[in-house]
């Protein structure tokens, strides 16, 4: 029997790319403006955390409590690393956009040029 | 580029000519010369507030930077439009560089130093007198409190440990770059944006079941 796959929704996705990226920089704060400056837009701090505990609980992403600094009034940070499993997902859902993308000829809007 | 686009493009490059012969013709300072922009952005920064900046944070280098900028700001004042808050600042600022000279005990006299008095001392070379420096050193900024107990009533238990933390930290960098009013309305922002995916939730849930899972979540 095959086994099944899980592929991660977009916002999901970005997430952990953004995790990959900040290596072991990756909490709250990082990640959301990473995020935001990718995606050219203002994304809250809520759907982050809320995508973050989906991914924890998906076994994608571990986390564990760092530092409590007066700059965040004496509250200690969440840092998050991404786990196997994580990476697994990040190549599969990659791998299902390059099987629909390849030969795929993109007619950019308004036409041929 | 099209002639149009290029000759638009030159037109406005000569009008930022023009402007910047004209600031340069007034009394700016022969060493350091602080563009408009960086002097009217410093003096909007929210942390200039009389009742919150501890002078004692500030160095020799810090004091003699403010009074420059200062002096700056003044020679513009009639020639520059300038936020009420702005100005406000401007004056107060007087103040606490009075106040800055007397408790550093430094030589400087209260009375305006030269430019080359100031140059001689070479303390205005140095790379720490800057406004990226100066105000990260100053005390951070908390959040407004309002907003912060909407957050925790916003929040479930465990996102309460995190979030408002990192709301703080972000809430003080974007004060030290962009103001506090800015920052106000940023964090006001996010306290909506985070409560929005509840709101859906309780629109699709129903007006009991969602009190009653709200009780859950924060028990």
């Amino acid at each position: 029997m095959k086994e099944q796959k899980d592929y991660l929704g977009q916002f999901e996705e970005i997430i952990l790319l953004a995790i990959l990226r900040l290596r072991e920089d990756a909490y709250g704060v990082k990640i959301r403006q990473k995020v935001s400056e990718a995606t050219e837009r203002d994304v809250s701090i809520g759907a982050v955390y809320a995508t973050l505990d989906r991914l924890e609980r998906k076994g994608y992403v571990g986390s564990w409590q760092g530092e409590a600094t007066p700059e965040r009034g004496g509250r200690a940070k969440r840092y998050f690393r991404i786990e196997g499993a994580g990476v697994q997902a990040l190549n599969d859902t990659r791998l299902v956009r390059d099987r629909l993308d390849a030969d795929l000829d993109l007619v950019p809007a308004g036409g041929a040029a | 580029m099209s002639t149009k686009r290029r000759r638009q493009s030159k037109s406005r490059r000569k009008k930022e000519t023009r402007k910047l012969e004209e600031y340069r013709k007034r009394k700016l300072l022969a060493d350091y010369e602080p563009s408009l922009n960086e002097i009217v952005t410093f003096l909007s920064s929210g942390v200039w507030r009389q009742s919150e900046l501890v002078s004692s944070s500030l160095t020799e280098e810090d004091v003699l930077f403010l009074r420059r900028l200062l002096q700056v700001a003044q020679g513009h004042e009639g020639h520059i439009i300038m936020h009420p808050d702005t100005f406000k600042r401007l004056k107060g600022m007087e103040e606490i560089i009075k106040h800055s000279l007397v408790s550093h005990q430094s030589n400087l006299t209260a009375q305006s130093t030269s430019v080359k008095e100031a140059e001689s001392q070479d303390l205005l070379s140095s790379s720490a007198a800057t406004p990226d420096n100066i105000l990260s050193r100053l005390t951070p900024t908390t959040p407004p409190q309002f907003g912060e107990r909407l957050l925790l009533l916003i929040l479930t238990k465990e996102e309460r440990i995190n979030i408002p933390g990192d709301l703080a930290e972000e809430f003080t960098e974007i004060v030290t770059k962009h103001g506090e009013r800015y920052a106000k309305l940023w964090y006001y922002k996010q306290v909506v944006a985070s409560a929005w995916p509840m709101i859906r939730k309780a629109v699709r849930l129903g007006l009991l079941a969602w009190v009653e899972e709200w009780i859950r979540r924060r028990i």
